[in-house]
């Protein structure tokens, strides 16, 4: 095991936007536990949902694209790991959709190199790992090793919405019942606990232009972790947890007596444990304040 | 209402397309309700994903009027369970996309107000657009 | 449904549930039995359950699943829920299997020889299987079926002598020059060295497959009812005064599928290409390269080799010898100087009536393309004469 993973790293939209302090804290606690993520030099937009359609080659083209780049920077030197680091969970199912299709399918390939003939070819070199696989390598216990601020007594829920476990070829865990999330919530040093609505769909896009749908899910996945005893809710899906977080917002105005609940991006945890400065963590972005439980638990 | 269907030869080339686009075999379903019974979604549809199959199994054009495939978000929770192996997701997209293909779209931009619109983050836009326009 | 109307008959206050997918009472009393269940209030519900969840805290059991015929999804709470899965062959049965050499079907229960024929034999001679380790079955089959294994076993330990199929391997031990090829390439590790350091075949162990053949360099092994001899000199039959300006597709059809495709076809008088001719083998593992560079030393001008399926082959051993031995004669074809694609091989079931005709007329076609091969070049091919 290198002591310190230099890997390409492909943001995506939101954690550049509305969703920055995702990534900030992402980058920073990666520093600590050996992960260096080197952004992409050039990139575009996966496409966030995968195509389904048999017909569909063109619409694959996008994710291929960056996947290019990420070979150029293998060639030129600049990482010593040649997968592409994700953290966003629908960037990494789309990613990883397309790639897988076109690694197994050389017309497709062709016909994708042929388009973009303006670009290097696309050679199938690179592989796509979300950030729970790359510090699972690592080794959670390792990662448990550098913590300094155990978030003792703290119950997390795991949300590990669709991206990361279905459809099966892509899943980074067992589809019906994964860990790695809880694993890593246990080297944090909170509590896991065991919940039911772990995968259940948060409503996705509909949150543009069917709230009610979205408000109906968030509400159900919420009450199902404070029913198990969650005092906050983990996800590494940028759009799970606008749904999650900022959709509380409306499910308090249709149900006046709704119990908030925190929701964090997972990296932000990493960040607290790590014992970062708070504006590596940017708690500010989060909708639902999670301070006041976090200064209940004195973990800051 | 109980009503009768004819089965025709429309419906049948129906059935081909949606196979074709979808790349999944709607004759091996079972009709074993697995999909619906794990919906997340199937309250807010007006028929079950199940029916869906069905229906397209036999033919049925009416299934591109229905809700129920603008309302699945392809979370794939039918996907990885159906005891056939099929990808009820993947019927659903060549729903939609039968439809889109047709140029109607199944959102408008100007049902999102300005403040709606600043609030939401890219992904959410970026994926609904991906899913609802042609 | 047993379990539930034991349960409805001692505790008439239970309420019960069946989900299934489909239901299907086919034996003898079962419908009745099914009758009785519902009479008894068991309801019955066409739906398989998609999610179980269970209360952390009260332990209790959630069901979601869908009512398939009302169209409706129920979602509720059970003190007990049941799960009936599948049955499965015992992991325990692998040493026994391996053992024996047993073979296993898609499904993971042993093969038996012929699903009509031979439904309690199975492929290895002297072993008989009966219920559930040939698959699923309730006890008045597994008894049906046992009753005869045991009838099997009868006539085997019956007889005074235990008689084998000629068709078998021998060893010319004046050819032979010890040279032990041939041990590795029997399936049956049915070739040992004897006393004069010459290789043997031990008769009742070989199956007569012809695919140790091929490894013996100095040409000493050979097979009765199959022997060199008597296949060169059919060729020669076969070829002998092809007309001018026709051309020939040589067939070496396996027993098991190819030729009883072809012999169905003739039954059948469905018509095929006339340039076809057909020799009957053993096996694939049979056609040495030497017999393929024969055929077209004699005159054809292209060669299928036709095999079964792999999961139809008694012996799947001899596929891969097969498919060995047509590398070796498609390099010797190129070495020579031969142009084009002249050996084509197809796996067959011996349903594939159009398939067979579809591959000849496709070879027949590629063959319109091809020169004849020079009679100089045809003399290089084969030493034999």
């Amino acid at each position: 095991m290198k002591d310190n993973i230099k890997i390409p790293y492909f943001p995506g939209c939101t954690l550049k936007t509305t969703a920055k302090n995702f990534e900030i804290s992402a980058i920073e606690a990666g520093k600590k536990i050996g992960i260096e993520m080197v952004e992409l030099p050039k990139w575009n937009c996966c496409g966030v949902v995968s195509s389904l359609t048999s017909d569909d080659l063109m619409k694959h083209m996008a994710p291929i694209r960056n996947f290019v780049h990420a070979e150029e920077m293998g060639e030129q030197g600049l990482v010593n790991d040649k997968r592409m680091l994700i953290l966003c969970s629908m960037c990494f199912n789309t990613m990883k959709s397309s790639n897988k299709r076109v690694k197994g399918n050389s017309e497709d390939m062709k016909s994708i190199n042929d388009f973009m003939y303006l670009e290097k070819d696309y050679e199938g070199t690179v592989d796509v790992v979300h950030y729970f696989e790359l510090m699972k390598e690592i080794g959670f216990d390792k990662i448990a090793e550098k913590i300094t601020k155990p978030l003792k007594d703290l119950k997390i829920a795991s949300y590990y919405g669709c991206m990361l476990l279905r459809p099966k070829d892509i899943a980074i865990d067992d589809t019906e019942a994964p860990t790695i999330i809880e694993d890593f919530v246990s080297s944090v040093g909170a509590e896991p606990i065991a919940w039911d609505a772990m995968s259940r769909c948060c409503g996705s896009y509909h949150t543009v232009n069917n709230t009610d749908i979205v408000v109906n899910l968030a509400k159900g996945i919420i009450e199902n972790a404070r029913k198990s005893g969650a005092e906050a809710i983990i996800t590494s899906c940028p759009l799970c947890a606008f749904n999650l977080d900022n959709r509380q917002k409306l499910i308090l105005e249709k149900d006046p007596n709704f119990k908030t609940m925190p929701v964090f991006y997972f990296t932000q945890l990493l960040a607290i444990a790590l014992g970062l400065e708070e504006e590596f963590i940017g708690l500010d972005g989060n909708y639902i304040d999670p301070r006041p439980l976090l200064k209940e638990k004195n973990l800051i | 209402m109980p009503k009768k269907i004819k089965l025709t030869d429309n419906g049948a080339e129906f059935l081909k397309q949606i196979e074709k686009l979808s790349g999944e075999t709607i004759t091996m379903c079972d009709q074993c309700g697995t999909c619906s019974g794990g919906c997340p979604f199937v309250e807010e549809m007006d028929i079950m994903p199940s029916q869906i199959m069905r229906m397209t199994m036999l033919g049925q054009m009416e299934v591109l009027d229905s809700k129920t495939m603008w309302i699945c978000a392809s979370c794939f929770t039918c996907t990885v369970r159906c005891p056939r192996l099929l990808d009820v997701s993947k019927v659903s997209e060549a729903l939609r996309q039968t439809k889109l293909r047709q140029a109607i779209d199944n959102i408008n931009i100007d049902d999102i107000s300005k403040e709606e619109a600043e609030e939401l983050p890219s992904i959410a836009v970026v994926s609904a657009f991906r899913k609802f326009t042609s | 449904m047993k379990l539930a109307s034991l349960l409805k008959a001692a505790k008439p206050e239970t309420d019960i549930y069946v989900f299934y997918t489909d239901l299907r009472a086919f034996g003898k009393g079962f419908e009745e039995y099914y009758k009785k269940s519902q009479k008894m209030g068991i309801k019955f519900v066409r739906g398989k359950p998609s999610h179980f969840t269970e209360n952390p805290f009260t332990k209790q059991i959630s069901i979601t699943v869908e009512d398939t015929l009302s169209r409706q999804v129920i979602e509720s709470d059970f003190d007990l829920v049941v799960l009936a899965n599948g049955m499965g062959l015992s992991k325990a049965s692998d040493p026994i299997a391996n053992f024996l050499k047993l073979a296993k079907s898609e499904d993971g229960f042993f093969k038996e020889a012929h699903p009509k024929y031979k439904p309690v034999d199975t492929l290895v001679e002297g072993v008989f299987i009966a219920g559930t380790a040939q698959g699923p079955k309730d006890i008045p089959d597994t008894v049906a079926q046992a009753s005869a294994a045991a009838a099997r076993v009868m006539v085997t330990l019956a007889q005074k002598e235990f008689k084998i199929d000629p068709i078998l391997a021998f060893v010319d031990q004046n050819k032979c020059d010890g040279c032990e090829k041939c041990l590795e390439n029997c399936p049956k590790n049915a070739i040992v060295m004897n006393g004069n350091g010459k290789a043997e075949v031990v008769e009742a162990l070989c199956l007569g497959c012809g695919s140790c053949i091929a490894s013996c360099p100095t040409e000493a092994l050979d097979l009765h009812a199959y022997t060199s001899d008597q296949l060169y000199a059919q060729i020669d039959a076969i070829l002998l005064n092809k007309p001018e300006g026709e051309k020939r597709i040589l067939v070496f059809a396996d027993n098991n599928c190819t030729y009883r495709v072809a012999d169905a076809l003739g039954v059948r008088k469905m018509k095929y290409t006339a340039e076809t001719r057909i020799m009957r083998m053993p096996s694939s593992g049979r056609v040495t390269p030497n017999l393929i560079m024969y055929a077209f030393k004699k005159g054809a001008d292209t060669v299928l080799i036709g095999d079964c399926e792999i999961n139809n082959l008694p012996v799947p051993w001899t596929s891969k010898v097969g498919k060995e031995n047509i590398e070796v004669a498609k390099k010797r074809l190129e070495e020579a100087g031969v142009q084009g694609d002249r050996i084509f091989f197809e796996e067959f079931n011996a349903g594939a009536l159009q398939r067979f005709i579809d591959t000849v007329t496709n070879i027949s076609e590629t063959m319109k393309g091809l020169q004849p091969i020079t009679s100089e070049v045809k003399e290089g091919l084969c030493q034999r004469k």
